[in-house]
Parts: C-alpha cells; structure tokens; sequence
C-alpha cells in the first residue's frame, strides 16, 4: 500500500513538474543574442594579501575629451585611451615609462541633479602593460563642479525665510569633464597578490 | 526541608530563564556572523579601503530621518528582512546595495558630509548608482548579481505615486541592474542558474516591455540611456 502511495505522491510531483515547465517564460533576449556564445565566469577575487603597504602613483592623461553629458558625452561601457604622462619608478626602475598607452572603459555615469550635485564619471577595466588588474585600485572617477559646497550654506541661512531656502533646489551641479590636458592618479600596489 | 525546595525551585526557574537568554543570544551571534561574513568578503573583495560595519538587529525596522549607512557607515540588518532572503546572493545583494552607498558617503569634501548630504538630496539617483556598483562587489566577491534581482522582485513595491516618492520602481531598477548584467557580466545570463525561480520567472513576465526596449538598443546599436518604466 506504501508503495503504491509513494509512486502516487511521486508521479503527482512530476506531472506538476513538467506543467510548471509549459509555463515557463522564456527570455528571448538571451537567447537571442547570447546563446550559442562562450563566456568565461568572472574572477572573484578571494585570494587577497593587502598586507603590503607600498604604493605607486600612476599619472594618466586622456587622448580624448568626453563628459557626462553634451557634446562630448561618454557612454557606460565607452572604451577610453590614455597615456602615462611621466615614467612611474618603484624601487630605482622605471615600471612604466612615460608614454604608455592604457585601455580602460567607462564604467557608471550619473547625471548632474538639484542642490547642486555634479556629474560624475566612473572609469574600471584598467590595462596598464606589465602590470596586473588586481594590484590597481579602481575605478576612479572624476566630478563636475560640485556646487552643493556653497548651495548648503545658503540653504541653511535662507530657510528662516520660507521659501528661499527651497529655491536653491533649482540650482544644479556641473557636468563631469575630463580633458586631455587633465591628469588623473591611478594608484597601483606593486606587491599586492 | 521547604527551604531546601524553595531554593531549588528557584534554582531551576532561574537556570531555565539563562537558557532561554542564552538560546536567543546564539541565535543573534550565529545571524551576526552570517551578515559579518558576507558583509566583509564584499568589502575585502572589492578593495573598500572604508571602514565600514555590519549590525544584526533582532528588532524591526522604524523609518527615521538619520540614515546610518551614510551617516555613521553602520549597515543594519533588520530581523524582518530574513523573510525575503532565500539564499547567500540574496544576502549579498541586500549588503552589497548598502555598502556602495556607504562607500560612496566617504567620498569627496568635508569628510564626505557633502557626499552624504547628496545622497538624500537624489536618493533616486543614487539608488540606482548603488545598484550598478552592488552588481560588480557581488560578482568580485563570487556571488551571482542576479540575486540582486530576484531580491528586489519580491522584496521592492511598486508604489502608485512612484513620480513623486524618493524610490525608482522596483522594475525601473530591475531593468537597470539587467541590462548591467547583460553589458557587463553576460556569463550569468547565458548560464542562468535563476532561470527556474519563480521570482526570477515573476521578473521576466513583469519585464517584458523593459526587456523589449533593451532589445531595440541591442538591435539599432544605440548608446542612448533607456528610459524604463
């Protein structure tokens, strides 16, 4: 009699399994771009060692202008060029001579906003010639002009006066920018494994 | 003799009541520890050179002005969240979502008082940046970023008067952090293992318009940002 309500109980499960299975919704999108394509997993990175303090700065110029928004808008996932702008020595050597050319993308953008809050750009994927991804620190990023520095100020001395203090509200940040004649640090840690 | 049962009546109430005091201690530790580990595997992953800390509190959630993952950079982990965690991607979701905001809070001006004052000014934009940046910590750390959107799937609700409310909809941000993972980390979609959840199925129904638009993008080749719904 177990048995027969086992096989009862199991065949019920499957039957439901496989009306579930019709119901399914398929995602069309992956399978339509994606399937059929290789990828490789994504790299944790579990096997740290921060133990090592040494750090080298890594002066890096864009070969091209772009910003968070208007004419020269960058794009999340936008490839960017930059050259090193002076050689990077550690230890007495030169590890990357001035000059070297580095890849990298731009990662988040967010738009400038009220009470004066910049843009910001986010730049990752960092490929420096001869030097491992895991020992830079990413992303940097680069803000508009920051305006809530003197908006909040303002705010607080016009809030008795209802309803100025709402009023800076209005006023927004800048947009982010970065131009080749800009110089951003990229830090690297030689000895981190 | 009635002395001598008093006290052990007294005895045995008083052992009993430390057990029941000490049962629910180790179940506070043992849901402390579990956020810690995780909590800290994102940060020691991700580089996040910020000192930041994760609290257990057994208690529920009560809405307050005072933020403390920006204000103080304490994440605190309500007991009443446990209801909508199914698993450690889940998990990391939740904690990854919070330490990006409380990364950001340390960056730039006044010790990153401005930063955090930002943060509440656009808590939209910000929400949406966090769960871009929630995405790469989970994958640094190893865990699967779709997580993130089956916790928000059945976690987020959509609010009637989303225009005017300091949240993005939960689809808006579902759609976000798809198209992320589709950009950045399409090994996860093109081996879902989330393909049979049924949140994860609740999200592809709900998604359909969203994932249409992203599908046009693909197919025209534009880099304009999709407004979703």
């Amino acid at each position: 009699m177990i048995r027969y309500i086992t096989l009862f109980i199991l065949t019920a499960i499957m039957s439901f399994n496989s009306a579930y299975a019709h119901i399914q919704v398929k995602d069309d999108l992956v399978d339509q771009t994606l399937a059929g394509k290789e990828f490789v997993k994504p790299e944790a990175n579990l096997d740290y060692n921060y133990q090592d303090t040494d750090k080298v700065m890594i002066p890096i110029q864009i070969t091209q202008k772009i910003s968070s928004a208007g004419k020269y808008a960058a794009y999340e996932g936008m490839p960017l060029e930059f050259t090193v702008k002076e050689n990077v020595i550690y230890n007495h050597k030169i590890v990357i001579p001035a000059g070297t050319k580095v890849k990298a993308r731009v990662d988040i953008i967010t738009g400038k906003g009220i009470s004066g809050i910049p843009g910001e750009l986010f730049i990752t994927d960092f490929e420096i010639p001869n030097v491992p991804g895991y020992q830079i620190m990413e992303p940097i990023s680069k803000r508009g002009q920051n305006r809530t520095l003197w908006i909040l100020p303002l705010k607080w001395a016009l809030t008795p006066l209802p309803p100025l203090g709402s009023f800076t509200n209005i006023i927004f940040g800048g947009d982010a920018v970065i131009k080749p004649t800009h110089t951003l640090k990229l830090y690297y840690y030689p000895n981190w494994i | 003799m009635k002395r001598f049962i008093l006290f052990l009546a007294i005895f045995i109430a008083g052992s009993m009541v430390l057990a029941v005091d000490d049962a629910a201690l180790l179940k506070e530790k043992s849901c402390q520890q579990y956020i810690n580990e995780i909590g800290t595997t994102i940060l020691n992953a991700n580089k996040i050179d910020k000192h930041i800390i994760f609290t257990y509190d057994k208690g529920e959630y009560k809405k307050t002005m005072n933020d403390p993952t920006i204000t103080k950079r304490q994440i605190i982990f309500y007991n009443e969240y446990f209801k909508y965690i199914d698993n450690d991607d889940e998990m990391a979701a939740f904690l990854a979502h919070q330490i990006s905001r409380a990364a950001k809070s340390f960056s730039g001006e006044w010790g990153g008082f401005v930063s955090s004052a930002q943060i509440k000014f656009a808590p939209k934009k910000y929400e949406i940046f966090a769960d871009k940046r929630a995405v790469d910590y989970m994958v640094n750390a190893g865990y699967n970023p779709i997580g993130l959107i089956t916790l928000l799937n059945k976690s987020r609700p959509q609010n009637v008067l989303d225009k005017l409310v300091f949240h993005n909809p939960p689809t808006r941000r579902m759609a976000i952090v798809y198209e992320y993972i589709y950009n950045n980390y399409p090994y996860y979609l093109a081996n879902n293992v989330y393909f049979d959840n049924i949140n994860y199925q609740n999200f592809l129904l709900n998604s359909v318009e969203n994932r249409a638009k992203l599908k046009e993008k693909i197919k025209t080749g534009s880099t304009k940002r999709i407004k979703y719904d």
